[in-house]
């Protein structure tokens, strides 16, 4: 996840508080000692508590696909030890979970199922990865928003799939130029969010933000996702 | 769940999440503090204390290498999370943060978190 640490006129430096909840980090900021789940961005306890950071897109992908498609990116400087993951048995074992305490939904999806998460207030849909693997891109609805899921060749976005008050609804291959929405036939590039071509032509989507977890951590936040595997 | 059809999971397939569930539950372990407190109880679910703060160091003045330094110092297939601010491209090694879970950075003008 990547938040804006400045709110309000304040900056925080966030630091690992060494506690968990939900199966996941809370961070605690060095200014007022407040606890912040990662996931969810706000704050449980202290003098921040309610409060809640801005969290920007990202995309979770191989070094080779990110540079490749980001030429001039910079890269947070190695160190000289960091040759692999410790935790490489575990990422690949689907029945290594680990769970420290906790409750998932394990009737819906297998607890290791890598989803794809998005929410618009107390709506929430979640996506598996091998669904996007096979198809490479879902339309979908996000409470009553519409929306696309997208595997690009940097990672995988979602955008409002809603262009001048029209619903949209895309079919094509993973070619990007070669995605179409139904509505009006414009051709898309949907790594991008942007129409390329036909009535729409240049019309950029509303991006919406993605959280990439297990099945079992992000059920623990949002019980009531609506799924599609 | 569709049993005939297992999940597939890219080779890096990580999870922003779990990342820093295991790191703090992996040294806790170290630390023979298995028996975790509970600190509180929020929103329905206990919050256990396991280490004490910033005995995983979060990093704070990041540094930055670009083309080919940066090159050098990567897997093609090494996972990284990656994020693009006010037109600047910024990715981080998975694997660097595991051991670090939080950046604090300054990107295309904006101070951000990453965590991981």
């Amino acid at each position: 996840m990547v938040y804006a640490r400045r709110l309000e006129d304040r900056t925080f430096t966030f630091i690992v508080s060494g506690k968990l909840w939900r199966n996941s980090l809370i961070m605690q900021d060095e200014e007022t000692g407040s606890l912040w789940s990662h996931v969810s961005g706000t704050a449980l306890y202290g003098t921040m508590q309610g409060q809640e950071l801005e969290l920007f897109p990202t995309v979770q992908t191989t070094w080779a696909e990110w540079v490749a498609e980001h030429t001039d990116t910079d890269l947070l400087k190695k160190e000289e030890a960091v040759r692999s993951s410790h935790y490489e048995r575990y990422f690949k074992d689907p029945d290594r979970i680990g769970i420290f305490r906790a409750r998932w939904l394990e009737e819906q999806m297998a607890g290791k199922t890598l989803v794809h998460g998005l929410t618009h207030g107390l709506h929430a849909l979640a996506v598996a990865n091998h669904t996007l693997v096979a198809r490479s891109l879902v339309n979908a609805e996000l409470g009553a928003r519409p929306v696309v899921v997208f595997r690009a060749p940097d990672g995988v976005r979602a955008f409002l799939a809603e262009a001048e008050g029209q619903t949209l609804t895309f079919s094509g291959s993973d070619n990007p130029p070669a995605i179409i929405d139904t509505e009006t036939g414009s051709t898309w590039n949907l790594a991008l969010g942007v129409c390329v071509g036909g009535a729409l032509d240049g019309f950029a989507l509303e991006e919406i933000v993605i959280r990439t977890a297990y099945w079992f951590a992000w059920s623990g936040f949002f019980p009531n996702t609506e799924v599609i595997d | 769940m569709n049993d005939s059809q297992p999940p597939r999971y890219p080779r890096h397939s990580c999870s922003l999440i779990a990342a820093g569930f295991l790191v703090t539950v992996v040294l806790a372990s170290a630390h023979a503090q298995r028996d975790a407190d509970v600190f509180g109880t929020f929103d329905g679910d206990p919050m256990y204390t396991l280490l004490e703060p910033d005995a995983i160091p979060a990093i704070r003045d990041p540094e930055f290498v670009s083309g080919e330094e940066a090159r050098a110092q990567m897997s093609a297939d090494e996972p990284v999370l990656g994020v693009v601010i006010g037109g600047d491209a910024l990715a981080y090694s998975l694997w660097q943060l595991d051991a670090h879970e939080i950046v604090n950075d300054v990107v295309g003008g904006r101070a951000i978190a990453v965590t991981w």
